[in-house]
């Protein structure tokens, strides 16, 4: 095959160096296109897989009747709202269903430098034997405390928490409101942290939910003032909670246990079922960025063709005395072609980078306000979205090199 | 209305012919139609036993790589490559690589007085440039050379050094030279030189 034997390299070379200048922008905005659509996929992808895995140590919740998100948002991502109170009789009920497997309250409400305080059971700390903590123990009297993996306190530090769950400064950091709002009296100790889990628990401080109770003048869910903490709970004696976690003996014990709360003053769901419905608006959403980015694309690999048009008319002359000096036609189409799809492919690499490098900013900013851990690199869905860009762009770059393939010798010899 | 009509016009193998005329009077024509870069209304381009206005493009391309070797006004050489690369450049047409040539291109530039074959054409004086474009018209030894206007666009001195090399080698590799120009100095190096007038022979 004769097109094989030429190389067209060392004139692919001399155009690209000739116009360098517009090579950079082409590189430029073409990687800009392909970054936009990089990023909104992986990122998409990253803060789905980050949601779901957030809400798996939450297998059902039980809390009061109300807004099906707003629970889920309080509970699992800890974006915490003022919701109602179930009756705290509930968690008794749960202790003696055979079909649960464990049950743990969670109470809000409090928090130190910004860091929520969560009153729950040492069981739920460690999600039921799941977890172990990374360093120390888990709580087992009631002035001691467990922190999330991106609390900034150590073992053995002590704190006293402010009422209230919203600041206006960054985790870490004291606030005069915060400090207005100290539950004078009441201290707590640091006696261990968690391994990091990649969710917004990760920037929670845990500690016995009797001492919340008490904190709050509600006693401590139990008969006795020296009752050991955690389950069982005094039926009458135990306030009322924001939300239950329950983790159900089967499936079929959960879909029962939804129905059997669904009534009654409580509300039961599975976080993953809120989710889907989240993402299902998310989904919508990201239908209208990928077309939005899609017609970005397009928009831009349309100005590339016209730029490589306007510059193979530019370059027709020198393209003549290609063909003068025995250049076939093939050899002229070669060296049109592959400088554009040379600056499509090298903007479509750069969009990726510069895709994952957006991608890598955005988790980290939202990890910041959410706790999510975001694993946001381009996968492969990602690298064939690119690859058919790169197609698409070096099919339109036969456009140009049709045109100097065809282009007359002798009228583009008379060109000055 | 025709551009050029040309009854016959025979250049001996080996001879050198001028081509005069004022401007537009067709004798660039002449030049495109003797190096098959266009073909006639009717009629024939016979080099040999080769008729140019029956080949097809490709065999075109072809027959001008092999045999014919052309000089432009203003050089028209790729001024992003070196001069050693632009008197290659042919040859990436039907080769990968021209590696095993370089040192013959790199001699015949010494030999028409380009010492610095690396340096990039764009950077060479327009002298030097007119003779790296005569070393890529004749670096494959073509039968046929063709220039139009060689010296037009350089000062006196370097036009009459160009017109010693164009002239020296075609009569030294026998070759066949035909040039349009405007300058006498050259055209009185011609074995003959004809005239166009308003695309006739005068």
């Amino acid at each position: 095959m004769k097109l094989l034997a030429m190389n067209p390299w060392p004139m692919v070379r001399a155009d690209l160096r000739a116009m360098r200048g517009t090579a950079a922008v082409v590189v430029l905005i073409v990687a800009l296109a392909v970054a936009i659509g990089v990023g909104i996929g992986a990122q998409e992808r990253a803060m789905r897989q980050a949601s779901a895995r957030a809400a798996d140590d939450f297998p059902l919740l039980i809390g009061a009747p109300g807004s099906q998100t707003q629970l889920v948002m309080t509970a699992v991502y800890l974006q915490i709202d003022a919701i109602p109170l179930i009756d705290g009789a509930v968690l008794n009920r749960l202790a003696a269903d055979p079909r649960v497997a464990a049950a743990a309250p969670i109470a809000f409400g409090d928090m130190v430098r910004g860091w929520p305080v969560i009153g729950t059971t040492a069981a739920f700390v460690t999600r039921w034997g799941r977890l172990a903590p990374a360093a120390g123990r888990v709580f087992d009297h009631e002035a001691e405390a467990v922190l999330g993996a991106d609390v900034a306190l150590t073992i053995g530090d002590g704190f006293t928490p402010a009422h209230g769950t919203q600041t206006h400064t960054a985790p870490g950091e004291d606030s005069a409101e915060e400090h207005a709002h100290r539950h004078e009296g009441v201290a707590y100790t640091v006696v261990g942290r968690l391994p990091r889990l990649g969710t917004p628990w990760d920037r929670a401080i845990l500690i016995p939910i009797e001492t919340v109770w008490e904190t709050h003048g509600l006693g401590n869910g139990h008969q006795a003032d020296e009752a050991p903490l955690g389950a069982p709970f005094d039926a009458r004696a135990v306030p009322g909670v924001p939300a239950v976690v329950v983790k159900p003996r089967a499936v079929a014990d959960a879909y029962a246990l939804r129905g059997a709360y669904r009534q009654g003053g409580t509300m039961a769901l599975f976080p993953a079922e809120v989710l889907v419905t989240l993402y299902r608006a998310m989904g919508d959403l990201r239908d209208v960025l990928v077309v939005a980015a899609g017609l970005n694309d397009f928009v831009v690999f349309l100005a590339v063709l016209l730029l490589a048009v306007t510059l193979a008319g530019l370059r027709r002359r020198r393209y003549a005395v290609l063909r003068a000096i025995g250049a076939p036609p093939g050899y002229v189409f070669l060296v049109a072609w592959l400088g554009v799809a040379v600056l499509i492919g090298a903007g479509c690499i750069a969009g990726l980078m510069l895709g994952a490098a957006a991608s890598l900013g955005v988790a980290s900013l939202l990890a910041g306000r959410t706790g999510l851990l975001l694993a946001s690199l381009p996968g492969w869905p990602e690298a064939a979205l690119v690859a058919m860009l790169f197609g698409l762009g070096s099919a339109m770059a036969v456009v140009p090199a049709l045109l100097a393939w065809r282009a007359p010798v002798s009228s583009g010899l008379r060109e000055g | 209305m025709r551009a050029l009509e040309v009854p016959e016009l025979a250049v001996p193998a080996g001879s050198l012919c001028g081509i005069a005329g004022p401007s537009g009077s067709g004798k660039t024509t002449l030049l495109h139609l003797a190096g098959g870069l266009l073909v006639p209304g009717r009629g024939s381009v016979r080099w040999g036993d080769v008729d140019l206005a029956t080949l097809t493009p490709g065999a075109r391309d072809g027959w001008r790589r092999r045999r014919a070797g052309f000089v432009f006004q203003d050089f028209c050489l790729v001024p992003e490559l070196s001069a050693r690369d632009n008197v290659l450049l042919p040859q990436w047409f039907t080769a990968w690589s021209a590696r095993g040539q370089a040192a013959a291109a790199d001699a015949l530039l010494a030999e028409l007085g380009v010492r610095t074959p690396g340096k990039r054409a764009g950077l060479l004086s327009r002298g030097e440039q007119q003779r790296v474009a005569i070393a890529r018209a004749v670096f494959a030894d073509p039968a046929i050379l063709l220039a139009d206007e060689p010296t037009a666009s350089l000062d006196a001195a370097t036009a009459a050094g160009v017109a010693d090399l164009l002239v020296a080698h075609a009569r030294s590799r026998g070759a066949t030279l035909l040039v349009v120009s405007h300058d006498p100095a050259l055209l009185d190096r011609m074995d003959r030189v004809v005239r166009l007038e308003r695309g006739q022979l005068a």
